[in-house]
């Protein structure tokens, strides 16, 4: 009898003790945020959408249709064609097909001439079918400066600023 | 007749068991199994008289994929398999491919692994505790832990740019040097975190319910343990001290002080003590690592095209969960030519036919919840 009453006593205390802490937690702030109408700052290198980058001042693509993104990609999502010898090489049509792309950034690391980026910031990325997935070369054209691995300030894509607000797409990040 | 009841029949041929007995599927769709995992119990009344542990519902080739690709191909596959702890499962690989290579990874990419791993380690043990403590009904500690998880996976996020299939170690060290200032993020980060600590106390181990309702069960001997070949918390939890980055030391794990925690009975109040105390521990190994972490790359110069000489290989690292081995075999092309990876959780939730006899039904959400099971892992 007295250690069933014991040991009720001692469950009871228990949460006692517990509802303690939770109380308090009652009025700190809440660490969740209210997605679609609040968004979180992504950091720089966030992998996101591909972009082929574009020269500053001729906004050309800096693609040279090496095939070395194609040929390292785990998924086989990368498929391009080139037309052009020598430095005139540029690609024909370029598709990625985001249905298969693993965001493993080997594309990126691998691409010798920093003609293609992940550190976009497009990360809503919903469709209503698959081919709305699949990017080809016109939505994929960068539209200003996109931090890459390879950007000369910052080696490791440390101390880069966010990229400027207007994407390439509909998606933004928040400023 | 399905497949299923045609197994129950052969089964009950075969065995020949009384009516009062009666085998009951657990799974494929059970909140409690963490994935698809199906477990069919014989029970007598409520009580567990068998357990068979059915898996392979996830099974994705994974090996066998990994013979299609190059050897740095794989290391984005590698995230998908225990994807609670993807930095673990590229180490492992990373590891094997360097040492069958014979390259030399430079200093900071060792500290920065270190540091990276034990993160990993604190955040997966922080799951394990969040949905251990939903499977037994306590809904705050779930919250808590995911919110302190959260911030973990923020600082990879900062890191390698993903939040759960990392693929940030390369054969050679690291992807990229971590970005400036993360470092005292990590810092700032623990700060936050050790006074959490003693409030998971008080919520879960000086709670008396929790006590009572872990204590004395799903007790796993340690001859069973080290018979089924099982590893990590679930052995240490036996009271066997077997810790790969005490036993084996890989990377630069014999530069560190820390402790390896062993319980005494093998119940599953152990093994949860173990992964409470390891979280403790994974906090002094990064402090040590952040005090010493020196500067330099982070890769070492490798070919861009890796050919593996002709040879085999088989190396391992402590996971979270257990001892996680890769084994290579290389044929001197750019492909492995057999790539087998061991699973601690499929070794592990091999042992549940003999945690689980004599318990109630209701003890084996916490039993199963206590050999912390990833099924991508165990599937592969």
């Amino acid at each position: 009898m007295w250690r069933y009453l014991r040991e009720l006593w001692q469950g009871f205390w228990s949460i006692i003790l517990s509802m303690q802490i939770t109380l308090r937690y009652l009025f700190t702030r809440a660490v969740t945020v209210q997605y679609p109408e609040e968004k979180r700052q992504l950091p720089v290198r966030a992998l996101t959408r591909h972009v082929l980058t574009v020269d500053l001042d001729s906004k050309e693509l800096k693609c040279t249709a090496c095939d070395m993104c194609a040929r390292i990609c785990p998924a086989n999502c990368i498929h391009l064609e080139g037309e052009g010898k020598g430095k005139a090489r540029r690609p024909k049509w370029f598709v990625i097909d985001h249905n298969l792309c693993m965001y493993c950034n080997l594309c990126v690391e691998v691409c010798p001439f920093d003609a293609i980026s992940m550190y976009t910031g497009m990360y809503e990325l919903g469709g209503f079918s698959r081919t709305n997935l699949v990017y080809d070369m016109e939505t994929m054209h960068a539209d200003g400066f996109y931090p890459t691995i390879m950007t000369p300030r910052s080696p490791a894509g440390a101390g880069v600023k966010a990229p400027p607000p207007a994407g390439a797409g509909k998606q933004t990040r928040k400023a | 007749m399905t497949t299923v009841n045609l197994h129950l029949q052969q089964v009950k041929e075969q065995t020949g068991e009384s009516m009062e007995e009666m085998w009951v599927n657990m799974g494929p769709q059970h909140p409690s199994t963490h994935g698809v995992l199906r477990l069919l119990i014989k029970l007598d009344g409520e009580v567990v008289r068998e357990c068979i542990p059915y898996m392979g519902y996830m099974h994705r080739c994974h090996e066998k994929i990994g013979e299609n690709r190059a050897y740095v191909q794989i290391i984005p596959y590698t995230d998908r398999l225990d994807y609670l702890a993807s930095m673990y499962n590229n180490w492992a690989y990373c590891l094997a491919c360097e040492r069958l290579m014979g390259i030399q990874i430079p200093e900071r990419a060792e500290y920065l692994r270190v540091l990276i791993g034990e993160l990993q380690r604190i955040a997966s043990h922080l799951i394990w505790l969040g949905t251990f403590g939903l499977d037994l009904g306590n809904f705050t500690l779930f919250m808590w832990c995911f919110r302190e998880r959260e911030m973990v996976l923020d600082l990879f996020e900062a890191v390698s740019g993903q939040r759960l299939n990392y693929s940030f170690m390369r054969i050679g060290g690291l992807a990229l040097d971590v970005p400036e200032g993360w470092l005292g993020d990590v810092k700032a980060f623990l700060q936050w975190f050790k006074p959490r600590l003693p409030e998971y106390d008080r919520l879960s181990t000086d709670n008396i319910i929790w006590q009572k309702r872990i204590q004395g069960v799903g007790i796993l001997k340690p001859e069973d343990a080290v018979s089924y070949a099982c590893s990590g918390p679930v052995l240490r939890g036996s009271g066997i001290r077997w810790d790969l980055r005490k036993n084996d030391p890989y990377g630069i794990y014999d530069r560190f002080e820390f402790d390896i925690p062993v319980g005494t009975s093998g119940d599953v109040w152990d093994r949860f003590w173990v992964r409470r105390q390891e979280i403790d521990q994974s906090v002094r190994i990064v402090e040590q690592a952040l005090k010493d972490i020196p500067p330099g790359p982070v890769l070492a110069p490798v070919a861009k095209k890796l050919r593996a000489p002709v040879g085999d290989i088989y190396s391992r690292v402590e996971s979270p969960r257990g001892e996680l081995g890769d084994y290579i075999i290389a044929d001197g092309s750019e492909k492995p030519y057999r790539y087998k990876v061991r699973a601690p959780t499929f070794v592990n939730l091999s042992a549940l036919p003999v945690m689980l006899p004599g318990y109630l039904v209701a003890d084996a959400v916490a039993v199963l919840g206590s050999v912390d099971i990833v099924l991508c892992e165990v599937d592969r």
